[in-house]
């Protein structure tokens, strides 16, 4: 699928961000060391002073219990992704509008919830944190875990796009030396699946689904009973590990994109 | 459609909704509200869809007014399916295609502005709420009821301290608190809490109460049981503080363990629930927070020390409040007792109702707050010396009232003797009165102990006549400050408006005497005016005058003159004078402007030449423009016409070719080429000014050569006229004439350069003079003069020229004659032979006379130069250097 931009949208270049109105960076810890294994997602501010990562660090592991030689490591994690992100800022990334679809597929303690949704990439003043909020007051989820688990998959799913949309944007000025301009390079899915915008928000389309695709995007929740827990996760486990090697391990739920 | 006025009713008639005529009651503050309009309000709240400033401009595609229509208007169709059920936004977003954020504005907005689940009822009913209740065993630990929702910016942080729900109360924790810090450990999954014991009840049976508490089976056994020492913990306790539920399982005993642990453990509440034992670590934080100071504790948590400090000091202000409380229920029941005396009626009211004033001024005094306690603060705020004199006389006024009382005062100031007062002695009283109060509440029966209470009891009604007097003392003060600073505001109110008013007449009387100055110089300018105008006219007259009279010297001079010329110049003063003065004298017969004509077409005679000089006419253009008409081009005359011989019988032959025709043909001829190439040719060949600049050329018969800048010129009238005209020539002929001027005054001829430097006026006398009277010696001038203009003539070498003489003047042979007749004429119309006589005995003597004349001319010839006159006066000057 391959956007259709409407006369009105202007494809402008902007400094690399988070496509939201909170510059944070979602960050994914996953350390074990001797046989014990921390994994853990959340947000950071790329503004905060990196001595911040050190405490926060040290305070995780006192909270946890952890043995100190944690520290390290998580220290390590963390300003890794920093590093990453820092990388991407000061290149330019293209801001189109352009609508994607987000999915999630998370297990958070007991709850499996799993979501589907549309999100304007150029947006910037989108709150994933918020629209969580919402979420969770809609359905009723008490459990204070699950919204932020929520957002961080958001951010992330974000988060690679707006990184994508650098290379797009390099490759293009790369290619623009070379006198080629090939106007989609990425074969990446969560650039392409972007929803087609003409077919909606035309002026022939609207923007009311149609009653039989309103399951595909529903958040639904389930709540595992707690006996299972052990044998689910036991089960996600493994699954993880023969499937994925690159996917990046959650603490307690896992983000992935549906095909 | 809908009007909003009473009640609010829109029917929904001809939009999306299903039921088209329904009545629907919206909130009367959504009325603006149209199924086929957009109002500005929500043009303001969503300004992303109408190119606002949130927005990507106008009319992106997914941002546009018509897909916000869509959207608003499927959100309130998809509610009013159902109005008493509460719409979600994840309800909604399923149906809907766009960004989920900007879709989440819209149905805020929807829900903020009434359009959408205003009648639906506040618990939420939607399917989600069914699931729920499977879900979640423990909402939250007992300890989150009253923690506060963290800040947004700490929200992302710790996500795992998000708990919803919680008011927000303000206070901040300070960064990068962990979780645990604040809650304790409590890991949802894990296990169940007591909401009793508060200890986790690992795999053991959980009882819920009908009010949905959850009791552990060790506790619910207890509370079967109900033999237990934990009273409080009973259900019925329980359910009468269903909020607070956690804090009623708090014995005294186990707050005051637990205020212990905080100070000798701080922050570390692992230890601290050791401490208290009975309670787990949440719980301990939970405590903590509920007690009164506990807010103030939190929020300067940073330091161990300081958190200590504090404690400390909350655990004094706790047992104050104690010992508040109770002194407070004795005094009130010593107000009652001394209603009833009924003896101090007012000063009873105002103690009445002083409390509430209290507590208008201070909301954060609590009710129970003892009233004595509020007499000291009132008291502490008056200086101890009022306090006193206070005192005193509420002291006195009590012992004239009653005797008895007299005795207990006096008594009790004995006891006072003994003990050193401090300044703010009156608080220590109450105090007093206060613990005695307690003391004899305690054993009343004894008669001793009744007189002692009654004496107690007058000093209190003392101590609280005093504070009222005390504060009444103290607003009559404050009274007499207001207003005596009222008094002193409107002086100064006042004070300043007379300044103002001053201030104003000041700045007007400034005005008026710069208006005063201002007519008094327009009167002065108008004086001078009148004066300087007077002047003129004075001036005009004058200058007239002194026209005539130069008029009369010229006559009489001359002897001569023409009235009419003198008539026209009084009539006409600003027209040139020199010219019209000259012409009577040079030419006394002729009305001058026909002679002026008449010369200049027939010959450079040297009156004309002179006129034409002074008048700044330059000769040959003025004569070929005077003979040929303006046709013709520039100098295209420059040679005139050729010499005519009569050949009798009616031909003429010309005397420069030879030519003979008949007298008809003379004007053609005279125009014709061949004619004028032959009279250039012989001026050239008899070196007649102002050909004798120029020779033939060597090569080319059409052309010359010009002596004085080497130029080859065409052999034409104009082209030789241009030639001598430019700046070139002129320029050139200048230095030769500068020249020869210098090597004349060293032949020591210094009339000559005189002559030269005098203008044509006197040249022209000269020249009159060698006309009239030519064998004059000693002048080379008169060929100077002969020629019109010095420009043309003035010849390179002087010596070469000098043999010419008169006689072949190129102007001279058909003018001559002419110019003489004219002289000759005028001669004799103005003095006859015997003038030219006289002219010539007196051309010598005339000599000094003529030349002071010249100058005199000269000055008035300046004084009124034409433009005209440029060309020739521009070199004047300077030949005069």
């Amino acid at each position: 699928m391959k956007t259709v931009s409407l006369g009105a949208s202007r494809p402008s270049a902007v400094n690399f961000r988070m496509p939201t109105r909170d510059n944070l960076v979602p960050i994914r810890v996953d350390v074990e060391v001797d046989g014990q294994r921390y994994r853990d997602a959340f947000t950071w501010n790329p503004r905060d002073p990196d001595s911040e990562i050190i405490s926060f660090a040290k305070r995780t592991a006192k909270d946890l219990k952890l043995p100190a030689n944690f520290v390290p490591q998580m220290l390590q994690s963390i300003q890794g992704q920093l590093a990453e992100f820092r990388s991407y800022e000061g290149q330019e990334m293209q801001i189109k509008e352009k609508i994607v679809p987000l999915k999630i597929d998370l297990r958070v303690n007991n709850t499996v919830i799993r979501d589907q949704f549309l999100w304007d990439i150029s947006n910037l003043d989108s709150d994933p944190e918020e629209f969580v909020r919402t979420l969770c007051d809609d359905l009723n989820i008490t459990d204070p875990e699950v919204g932020p688990a929520i957002a961080v998959s958001i951010r992330e799913q974000l988060y690679e796009i707006a990184s994508q949309s650098v290379s797009v944007m390099r490759e293009k000025q790369m290619s623009k030396k070379g006198r080629r301009a090939p106007e989609f390079s990425s074969n990446s899915k969560a650039v392409n699946n972007a929803v087609d915008l003409f077919k909606y928000f035309g002026s022939k389309g609207s923007v009311i689904r149609k009653r039989k695709e309103w399951y595909l995007y529903e958040p639904v929740v389930d709540v595992v009973a707690s006996e299972e827990d052990g044998k689910e996760e036991a089960e996600e486990e493994s699954r993880r590990r023969e499937s994925c090697k690159s996917s990046v391990p959650l603490i307690d739920s896992d983000a992935e994109l549906q095909s | 459609m809908s009007p909003p006025a009473a009640g609010a009713a829109a029917t929904s008639g001809d939009g999306p909704p299903p039921s088209p005529r329904e009545l629907y009651t919206i909130p009367a503050s959504s009325g603006w509200f149209r199924w086929d309009g957009i109002h500005e309000t929500e043009r303001r709240a969503l300004p992303e869809f109408f190119g606002g400033a949130g927005g990507a401009g106008f009319g992106t595609a997914t941002r546009n007014p018509r897909i916000y229509r869509e959207y608003r208007d499927f959100i309130i169709a998809k509610y009013r399916e159902d109005p008493a059920r509460r719409l979600t936004f994840t309800e909604v977003r399923r149906a809907l295609v766009g960004d989920v954020t900007l879709l989440r504005k819209v149905f805020a907005f929807l829900d903020s502005s009434g359009l959408i689940n205003f009648s639906a009822s506040s618990s939420s009913s939607g399917p989600a709420s069914r699931k729920q209740e499977v879900g979640v065993v423990v909402e939250a630990p007992v300890g989150l009821q009253v923690t506060p929702r963290p800040p947004a910016s700490y929200f992302a942080e710790e996500k795992r301290g998000a708990a919803s729900g919680e008011k927000e109360n303000g206070f901040r924790l300070p960064p990068l608190t962990s979780y645990s810090d604040v809650f304790g450990e409590w890991a949802p999954g894990k296990a169940r809490i007591c909401g009793f014991c508060g200890e986790e009840c690992n795999g053991a049976k959980v009882e819920t109460l009908q009010d949905g508490f959850k009791v552990c089976s060790k506790c619910s056994k207890s509370n079967n049981d109900n033999n237990k020492e934990e009273a409080n913990k009973c259900p019925g306790d329980k359910k009468d503080c269903m909020e607070n539920h956690a804090s009623s399982a708090w014995t005294d005993a186990e707050t005051l363990l637990l205020l212990e642990g905080v100070l000798k453990h701080g922050d570390d509440w692992d230890l601290i629930a050791q401490h208290v034992r009975t309670k787990n670590k949440s719980e301990c934080i939970a405590r903590l927070i509920q007690l009164p100071f506990g807010e103030h504790m939190l929020g300067t948590i940073n330091g161990k020390s300081v958190s200590r400090l504090h404690i400390n000091q909350a655990t004094d202000g706790k047992t104050n409040q104690h010992i508040m409380k109770e002194s407070s229920s004795h005094t009130t029941e010593m107000a009652d007792s001394m209603q009833i005396d009924g003896n101090e009626d007012s000063a009873d009211k105002s103690v009445e109702e002083y409390p509430t004033k209290r507590r208008r001024l201070f909301p954060s005094m609590d009710a129970t707050t003892s009233l004595m306690e509020q007499l000291a603060l009132l008291t502490t705020t008056a200086s101890p010396d009022v306090v006193a004199a206070a005192a005193d006389v509420a002291i006195k006024v009590f012992s004239n009232e009653n005797p008895q009382a007299r005795k207990a005062f006096r008594l009790s100031e004995r006891e006072y003797k003994t003990k050193a007062f401090a300044s703010n002695h009156v608080q220590q009283i109450d105090r007093k009165i206060g613990d005695k109060d307690v003391k004899m509440h305690g054993q009343p029966g004894s008669d001793k102990q009744e007189k002692k209470f009654i004496a107690n009891a007058y000093q209190l009604r003392a101590a609280v006549a005093t504070a009222v007097g005390v504060a009444a003392a103290r607003a009559k003060m404050l009274a007499d400050q207001e207003e005596r600073e009222m008094e002193l505001l409107i002086a100064s109110v006042i004070e300043t408006q007379l300044r103002k008013m001053q201030y104003k007449i000041k700045h007007f009387e400034e005005l008026e005497s710069v208006m005063d100055q201002e007519y008094t110089t327009i009167q002065q300018m108008k004086g001078s005016l009148m004066n300087e105008w007077l002047k003129n006219f004075g001036t005009g007259i004058t200058t007239t005058l002194c026209n005539i009279f130069a008029l009369l010297y010229q006559l009489d001079c001359f002897g001569n003159v023409v009235w009419g010329d003198v008539a026209s110049k009084i009539a006409n003063p600003r027209v040139d004078v020199t010219a019209k003065t000259l012409v009577p004298k040079s030419i006394p017969s002729s009305s001058s402007p026909v002679a002026n004509n008449l010369m200049a077409k027939k010959s450079k005679g040297p009156v004309s030449a002179a006129a034409a000089d002074e008048t700044g006419v330059v000769s040959p253009q003025g004569s070929a423009h005077g003979s040929e008409g303006g046709g013709e081009k520039e100098g295209a005359f420059l040679l005139g016409e050729p010499t005519w011989e009569d050949a009798g019988g009616g031909r003429w032959r010309c005397a420069e070719t030879g030519h003979e025709l008949p007298e008809r043909e003379k004007e053609a001829y005279a125009r014709s080429r061949a004619c004028r190439l032959a009279l250039i040719d012989h001026a050239v060949a008899r070196k007649k000014p102002p050909l004798n600049a120029f020779k033939p050329h060597p090569e080319h018969k059409s052309k010359l050569v010009c002596k004085i800048t080497g130029d080859t010129v065409n052999k034409l009238e104009d082209h030789i006229w241009k030639h001598i005209n430019g700046k070139r020539f002129l320029n050139k002929l200048e230095k030769l004439e500068d020249q020869m001027a210098s090597g004349e005054m060293a032949d020591g001829e210094p009339v000559k350069s005189n002559e030269v430097a005098k203008k044509s006026k006197s040249r022209k006398k000269d020249k009159k003079k060698a006309n009239v009277a030519s064998p004059l010696p000693r002048e080379p001038k008169p060929e100077m003069d002969d020629s019109d203009d010095p420009d043309f003539w003035v010849p390179p070498v002087g010596s070469r020229w000098d043999d010419d003489d008169g006689k072949d003047r190129w102007e001279s042979s058909p003018g001559k004659p002419n110019s003489a007749k004219n002289e000759g004429g005028s001669d004799d119309d103005g003095g006859g032979d015997n003038d030219g006589g006289d002219e010539d005995a007196t051309a010598d003597k005339d000599d000094a006379e003529s030349r002071e004349l010249a100058s005199r001319t000269k000055r008035v010839s300046i004084e009124a130069v034409g433009p005209s006159s440029f060309a020739s006066r521009k070199k004047k000057p300077k030949k005069e250097q």
